[in-house]
């Protein structure tokens, strides 16, 4: 396999694009990622597209090739790829595979998504998709409801209480302050987010990403091409896609998801690093108590310590392992096909040293992006080749 | 203790696994005869919600109490709670209360 880095990024803020085509979002990351690395986009071997939802919710497809044709790039295959809320990683992961193996030295991976227009529960039926609908989703269960049974496995198992989530909530949605992409950063207390309307139980509003839309890029090239390109050298030492049951009937264990166990433990491997050298990482938390639990399978936190870590200011910027600087998915916001892209261009301007919460001598980050039940997930990790 | 309703599911008819779910084929052996069986419908609820903002095709129940039981022999289900709230929680005892539109509805034991 051969090396790869990341040689432009680019991002529309995440938030609400009122009269926005999704392929149009789209579009302008990727116009952002190219002119980002300075590389010509004739030299782009191919394009892979991240969505989840323009069918149900934009009567949209094709989307590869729509922008793709926007672009005004080659005939080249372009491809969706759908995951749920990993499509945006998956597409990377294919980007990054499409040059590793020899098939292209610069491929281009785009994730975008548009909710904003379609009501709650429209997107709450488009999102339930992601379910297996002939088990499930036949009790009524949404994600928020799976998540809400996450927490409570969660709080029965290691005692995992309401303000100790709240940590969490507090930090993303600080962290998101100061990040120009972010779609909701608040200064929130305690009392705030313990007070917010229920939602599934025990989720509150806070506890939940909001309804986003957005698009982000990133443009790959083969390690051969480094000098062709101007900016810093950040490599991929590592990516894994897994996959996990897709009904809670397989999943058993609802406080760990296996996905991303085994994501994890490719990586390490690829790469040669443990949890310790990781510097900081985006994961997903499109709920609260989803950081909890992704990031004691990343091996980042002790095993039922996510929340306590939280709560201890250990994962906050500063702390022994920042989690989410960017803000996350509760703060950023979660335009679900971009989310995976959205990571990616956070870690790569944290190892760029250009982030607004930056992380002190970032050189290793890892992104993390889960789909579904649990059914996809995407683990990267990223270093800048000096470090 | 009465006996419990008993719950429709399938099982393989090589392995004879127990199957909560719509399978095609076995999740254990991979067989792809799943015949209707009927199961002894006691369990314990693993993780519970409520979920207060339902999908277009829920929002005429309102609120929905959804519960992950697991049976006595290991096979875990996803169903509804019938009953009162202040009775939702991990450990619970529960059984098959009835079955509608093949979802079933447990109540506290």
């Amino acid at each position: 396999m051969r090396q790869v880095l990341v040689a432009g990024i680019g991002s529309t803020p995440f938030g609400r694009h009122a009269d926005v085509a999704v392929e149009a979002l789209a579009a302008r990351a990727a116009d952002a990622a190219i002119r980002d690395s300075g590389l010509d986009k004739s030299e782009i071997g191919a394009l892979y597209l991240g969505n989840f939802v323009a069918g149900p919710l934009s009567g949209q497809e094709v989307l590869a090739g729509l922008v793709a044709d926007e672009l005004g790039l080659g005939q080249i295959p372009c491809s969706k790829t759908e995951g749920a809320c990993a499509s945006g990683g998956i597409a990377f992961r294919h980007a990054y595979l499409a040059i590793a193996t020899g098939q292209c030295d610069v491929a281009i991976a785009v994730g975008a998504e548009k909710m904003s227009h379609a009501g709650t529960a429209a997107v709450t039926s488009a999102l339930n998709c992601a379910m297996d609908n002939l088990s499930d989703g036949r009790s009524g269960l949404t994600f928020p409801g799976f998540f809400g049974m996450v927490w409570n496995a969660h709080a029965a198992r290691y005692g995992t209480t309401r303000e100790m989530v709240a940590a969490i909530v507090q930090k993303n949605k600080r962290n998101g302050l100061s990040n120009p992409l972010a779609q909701m950063g608040a200064d929130l207390s305690l009392e705030q987010i313990a007070a917010a309307k229920p939602i599934c139980d025990p989720l509150q509003l806070y506890d939940c990403c909001p309804i986003s839309d957005g698009a982000a890029a990133a443009l790959l090239v083969a390690a051969d091409r480094a000098n062709d390109f101007a900016g810093p050298r950040i490599a991929i030492a590592a990516s894994a896609q897994t996959r996990g049951s897709p009904r809670l009937a397989g999943i058993g264990n609802l406080t760990s998801f296996r996905a991303n166990v085994d994501a994890a433990r490719i990586v390490y491997e690829q790469s040669g690093l443990s949890p310790s050298d990781i510097d900081l990482c985006e994961l997903h938390d499109c709920f609260s108590i989803a950081e909890v639990v992704d990031s004691e399978d990343l091996g980042l936190v002790p095993r039922g310590k996510g929340a306590v870590w939280a709560a201890e200011g250990r994962t906050a910027v500063g702390g022994e392992i920042p989690i989410n600087p960017g803000g996350g998915l509760l703060a950023k916001g979660h335009p679900v096909g971009a989310t995976g892209l959205g990571q990616i261009y956070e870690i790569v301007t944290q190892l760029r040293g250009k982030h607004p919460n930056q992380v002190k001598n970032a050189g290793v980050g890892m992104t993390h992006n889960l789909g579904g039940a649990g059914v996809a997930c995407t683990v990267t990790i990223l270093k800048r080749t000096d470090a | 203790m009465p006996e419990a309703n008993p719950l429709p599911l399938r099982r393989c008819k090589i392995c004879h696994t127990i199957e909560a779910g719509k399978r095609i084929f076995c999740s254990k052996c991979g067989g792809d005869v799943l015949e209707p069986t009927l199961v002894d419908s006691r369990g314990i609820v693993t993780s519970w919600t409520i979920v207060r903002r339902p999908a277009t095709a829920f929002q005429h129940l309102g609120t929905i109490p959804v519960v992950m039981v697991t049976l006595q022999d290991g096979t875990i289900v996803t169903g509804r709670f019938q009953g009162g709230e202040d009775r939702l929680q991990v450990g619970q005892m529960v059984s098959l209360s009835h079955e509608d539109r093949g979802v079933p509805h447990f109540s506290a034991t």
